[in-house]
Order: structure tokens, then C-alpha cells, then sequence
């Protein structure tokens, strides 16, 4: 498929008095993605993103979304694009469905009340649609930022750490939704996280950044590769193992051990081969487990 | 304009969604029925001592303690603290949803910054009109039907009397008047309401504006007779001019310019810093 720009970010930059929160950050989001934008937290990513939404004005650099700057078409881009700028705050006394009646009366096109019930139905909030905000749990209010996010059917989603503060389960749920809207409803999303597997479960392409500019950018497949990632190597007999590697070119990967656990620190690409010659090797393996974290990952891009 | 008046209607829905909206409201039914009990119970020996002095000279004849006279002392009496309540709101239009963090999620729609603070500010100007609309019709409706009607005597440097037919008008043009006043008030509150993160910080600014404006006035000092000039709240009590003979209207005029002047300077800051201000909650 041609690679079709919805999102491109050209040199950008914000300065706050003497901090500079993000510097000279260009990239491109296609028609299409599931992006990642990845970074630690304090990295620039949500101003970042406040400044693609015109809440935050660059210092330098501009934004262009379908083609056109935000600065000179904020109003028609807008009809085109839903987001979750960090926690979703809504009017607490007020109705689910009436906080999303409000918020899509703001975006000055008509939206039918089918349309809202079925955008509360497929958030999984229909039953609770004349429920009070402020009765909800994180996880609610965060499928509930997200219907307000696809009330007026935007071709770009921007959703910023969309699974911040929820239990296991209600991750799961939020990754499934995102997943559904890019696969089922053709949605470009653009995901920002510091969870670098969630990235990877969910975005085709992604970029990272550290103390706002660019580490690498592409696909998550190809920059995942690239880089070490630590693993952990369940055995049954972990003594021999061990000798096994130490014999070995993966003796320089060896990292520490514990009980019956060897850490290794390998290529992604190299761990079907490292399987392979432990298993030729006569090791009973029980598991290997990649345990890179985004920090780890830094490191091994810097 | 269009969507001005859709947003328009989206905030006042929002305020009235608010439980602190009707505080006001309920203060000041508290108060007018007090002052009526109250002058029901105690106006006619109020009324006496008011005008002790004047008894040697005068004789006081008919229902000079009627609804025309509470509705006086209510003006005198609330005016001066309507401004707390009015600030209570005003104060909380844009810092409330700042803090909330509704104001991020208002602002990725498609309306523009400038639309929603003019619709914001709209509201703000509407609540206070019907602020001093509800005082103006608790006050003349149960003022009149528990005291009934008569002249109206109001004793201020000198003394002026008020014949019952040529009383109402001036009352309602008080209330007019104290509208401008009143919509002085809510448009500094919601300056400050503009540049703040927190709904309190822009409540205590104005009352401590107001309050100082206040009592610098009552400040016999050539200096501060200077400043005068310079402080809205000098022209916030003009509403008496209507209870002077002879009626001085270029003054009242004079001083409504300068309150309207004030509403649009402090729109102005408030609308130019809303749109040009990063939001960082």
C-alpha cells in the first residue's frame, strides 16, 4: 500500500523559559498505522502531542495533519481527529452520554443520539450511558475517553498512554479496542507509551524518544531487531547449561544466573539460534523469556 | 455566530449542571426574606430612628415604611456583597474546567479558543444579569405584597422624597444599572479566571481588588481622592444618582461608559491571554 503522510511533524520544538522540552522532533505518521511514539516518562511525548492538537504553541517547527498546518486549518483538522491528551477528565455530575452530547455538540457538527449509544456500546458503557462520571472506575472513565475520541468519526485517533493507571485486564481491553478500530474501522492511530511491549504488541512503525528528540524512528520489527534485548532461559539442569554456554560464542552474552535461570543479553534475531543450539546441545529447556524493558532498550541504542 | 450561540447554550447548561451556580441564588432569597421578616417585625422603629431627628421639623404622614423603602435598604444593603457571590462563579468558569482537566478535551474539538471564551463570557455576563433580576423580583414582589406601595423617603446628605408613581422606574433603572456594576465585577473575575490554574486564586483576587478599591475611597486623603477616578468600584454605587433630585443623567450615563469599558478591557485581556496561552493541565 502507498504510504499516504496523515501526520508529519516538521522540526519541532518547545522551549519552557530554560527547559527545552522538545527539540527538532520530525516524523511521519501514514495512512493506515498503528504508530508508536515511545519514550520514558518526561521524555516530550505529551507535549508533543498537545502541540499536534494546538494545545501548546511550538517554539519553532510546525505540525501538518492531512496535508495541512494546524496553525492555518485548526477547524477543518479537527473534524478529522479524535484524541485522549493524558487522563480523561470529564463533567463528573453529569451523565456519560450527556458528557459525550457536549463535547460533540463542540466539534459543530450534528451528531445523532444513535450514535452516541452505539459509540457507548462498543466502549462497553451502553448500561451505564445515564451513570454519573464521577461513579466510574479509571478503566471506564478511560473506554469513556475513548468514545469521546470516536464520537464524530475521525480518520486519526491520537491516544496519549491510553493504559496508563489500569489493572491487567483493563489493559487488555483498551489494546483490543485499539487493535479493533486500526484493523476493523481503518483508523490511523497514533499511541504514545513508555511501555515499550505495548508498542510492540499493537504499532507497526514507531519512533523513540529521549529529553525531547529523536533516538530512531521505522519499523518496530527492523528497531527492535536491531537492538539487545535481555533473556531469561528457564532449564531443568541449569549447571550444564551454564558449561554449555560458557563453551560457546554465547558465553560473551552470559549475564548472571539465578536458581534455574540463565540471563542472557542477545540480538532478537539471535534467539531462535541460541534454541537451537541448546537444544542440540541436549539442555531441557523449559522457557526463554525476552525481559527487555524500554530503559534496558535505551541503552542498548545509545 | 452560530456556534457562539450553540456554545453559549452548552455553558450555561454546564453552569446550572453545578451545584456552587445556585449558592447565589439561594443567599440572596435567604437575604431579601430576612430583611423583609425583619423590617415586617422591626421596620416601624427602624423607620423611627432613622429619622429621629427630622421628627422636630417634619410630619410624617401615610405608609412611608412600604415595599418601594425595603427594596431601597435591600440595594443598599446587598450591592455591596453581591460581588462575593458573583465572583464565586465568575471565578470558576475557565480555572474550574483548567483544574478538572475538561478544558484539554473542550479545546481538541473543533471550536476555536476565541469562540468558547466568548461563549464562556457570555455566560458569565448572563448569570450576573440574572442575579440582580432574581434580587430585583424577590425584593419588589414581597416587598410589595407584605408592605404595599407609597413614596419613598431616602435620607442621604439631604433628604428626597419620592412620590409612589415616579418610585418604580428609578428601582428598576437601580437594577439595570447594578447589572453594569455586577457584570464589572464577574468580567475581573473571570481576567483572573483566564491566567490561573485553581478557581480559588481568582475568587480572593477580585474581593481583595474590591475590598481595597473600597476602603481607599472612603479615605479622606487628597491622594487617594486622585485614584478615585481610576477604581470602577466608584462608579459601581452610581445606581444612587437615581435617588438624587435634581437627577444627574450625563453622570449616570458618564459612569456606565466607564464600567462598560471595564468589561471589555478585562474581556479583552481575558480573551487575548486565552488564546494565546499554552495548556499545560
Amino acid at each position: 500500500m502507498e504510504n499516504i503522510p496523515i501526520l508529519e511533524v516538521k522540526s519541532l520544538s518547545k522551549k519552557f523559559k530554560d527547559f527545552q522540552a522538545v527539540n527538532n522532533l520530525s516524523f511521519t505518521v501514514n495512512t493506515g498505522d498503528v504508530y508508536g511514539f515511545l519514550g520514558p516518562n518526561g521524555a516530550g511525548k505529551s507535549t508533543t502531542i498537545r502541540m499536534i492538537l494546538s494545545l501548546i504553541y511550538p517554539s519553532n517547527g510546525d505540525v501538518f495533519l492531512f496535508g495541512n498546518s494546524i496553525k492555518t486549518h485548526r477547524a477543518s483538522i479537527m473534524k478529522k481527529v479524535g484524541a485522549i491528551v493524558e487522563r480523561p477528565d470529564f463533567y463528573g455530575s453529569l451523565s456519560a452520554k450527556k458528557n459525550l452530547e457536549i463535547l460533540s455538540k463542540m466539534q459543530m457538527e450534528e451528531v445523532s443520539k444513535n450514535r452516541i449509544s452505539e459509540t457507548l456500546e462498543w466502549v462497553g458503557l451502553l448500561d451505564r450511558a445515564d451513570s454519573k462520571v464521577k461513579t466510574f472506575s479509571q478503566g471506564m472513565k478511560q473506554r469513556l475517553g475513548i468514545a469521546q475520541a470516536l464520537i464524530h468519526n475521525p480518520e486519526l485517533i491520537i491516544l496519549d498512554e491510553p493504559t496508563n493507571g489500569l489493572d491487567p485486564h483493563g489493559m487488555k481491553d483498551i489494546r483490543e479496542m485499539i487493535i479493533s478500530l486500526n484493523k476493523d474501522y481503518n483508523k490511523t492511530i497514533f499511541l504514545s507509551s513508555h511501555i515499550l511491549s505495548e508498542v510492540e504488541i499493537l504499532a507497526n512503525r514507531m519512533i523513540i524518544i529521549n529529553k525531547g528528540e529523536k533516538l530512531v524512528e521505522g519499523n518496530v520489527n527492523e528497531i527492535l531487531l536491531s537492538g539487545k534485548q535481555n533473556l531469561t532461559v528457564e532449564v531443568v539442569d541449569v549447571n550444564s547449561a551454564l558449561s554449555i554456554i560458557n563453551g560457546s560464542e554465547y558465553q560473551q552474552n552470559f549475564k548472571s544466573i539465578e536458581k534455574n535461570k540463565i540471563f542472557l543479553s542477545l540480538q532478537r534475531n539471535k534467539v531462535p539460534e541460541l534454541n537451537k543450539f541448546l537444544v542440540q546441545n541436549n539442555v531441557d529447556i523449559l522457557s526463554i523469556t525476552p525481559t527487555r524493558t524500554l530503559e534496558e532498550f535505551f541503552l542498548s541504542l545509545t | 455566530m452560530k456556534n457562539i450561540y450553540i456554545l453559549t447554550k452548552l455553558e450555561i447548561f454546564k453552569l446550572f449542571a453545578k451545584g456552587r451556580s445556585y449558592i447565589a441564588f439561594g443567599a440572596i432569597a435567604f437575604l431579601v426574606f430576612v430583611i423583609q421578616v425583619a423590617l415586617l417585625v422591626d421596620g416601624k422603629n427602624f423607620f423611627e430612628f432613622q429619622t429621629q431627628n427630622l421628627r422636630d421639623t417634619f410630619l410624617f404622614e401615610g405608609n412611608l415604611l412600604n415595599g418601594y423603602l425595603t427594596v431601597y435598604v435591600i440595594l443598599t444593603a446587598l450591592l455591596i456583597h453581591i460581588p462575593f457571590l458573583i465572583a464565586l462563579v465568575s471565578g470558576d468558569l475557565i480555572a474550574g474546567e483548567t483544574s478538572a482537566g475538561t478544558l484539554r478535551f473542550i479545546l481538541t474539538r473543533t471550536a476555536s479558543r476565541l469562540e468558547i471564551i466568548t461563549a464562556k463570557f457570555i455566560t458569565c455576563i448572563l448569570y450576573s444579569t440574572l442575579l440582580v433580576i432574581a434580587m430585583a423580583l424577590l425584593s419588589l414582589i414581597s416587598g410589595i405584597l407584605l408592605f404595599g406601595k407609597g413614596d419613598l423617603f431616602v435620607v442621604r446628605d439631604t433628604i428626597y422624597i419620592f412620590s409612589e408613581n415616579d418610585v418604580l422606574w428609578r428601582l428598576i433603572a437601580s437594577f439595570g444599572f447594578s447589572i453594569l456594576g455586577m457584570s464589572t465585577v464577574a468580567s475581573l473575575a473571570f481576567l483572573f479566571s483566564s491566567f490561573t490554574d485553581n478557581s480559588v486564586t481568582p475568587i480572593i483576587l477580585t474581593m481583595v481588588i474590591i475590598i481595597a478599591f473600597m476602603i481607599l475611597s472612603s479615605i479622606d486623603l487628597s491622594i487617594f481622592k486622585l485614584m478615585k477616578p481610576f477604581f470602577f468600584t466608584t462608579y459601581m454605587n452610581n445606581w444612587r444618582l437615581l435617588f438624587e433630585e435634581p437627577f444627574n443623567l450625563y453622570k449616570l450615563i458618564n459612569s456606565s461608559f466607564i464600567l462598560v469599558f471595564h468589561i471589555a478591557l478585562f474581556f479583552g485581556i481575558s480573551a487575548y491571554n486565552f488564546t494565546k496561552k499554552d495548556i499545560l493541565s
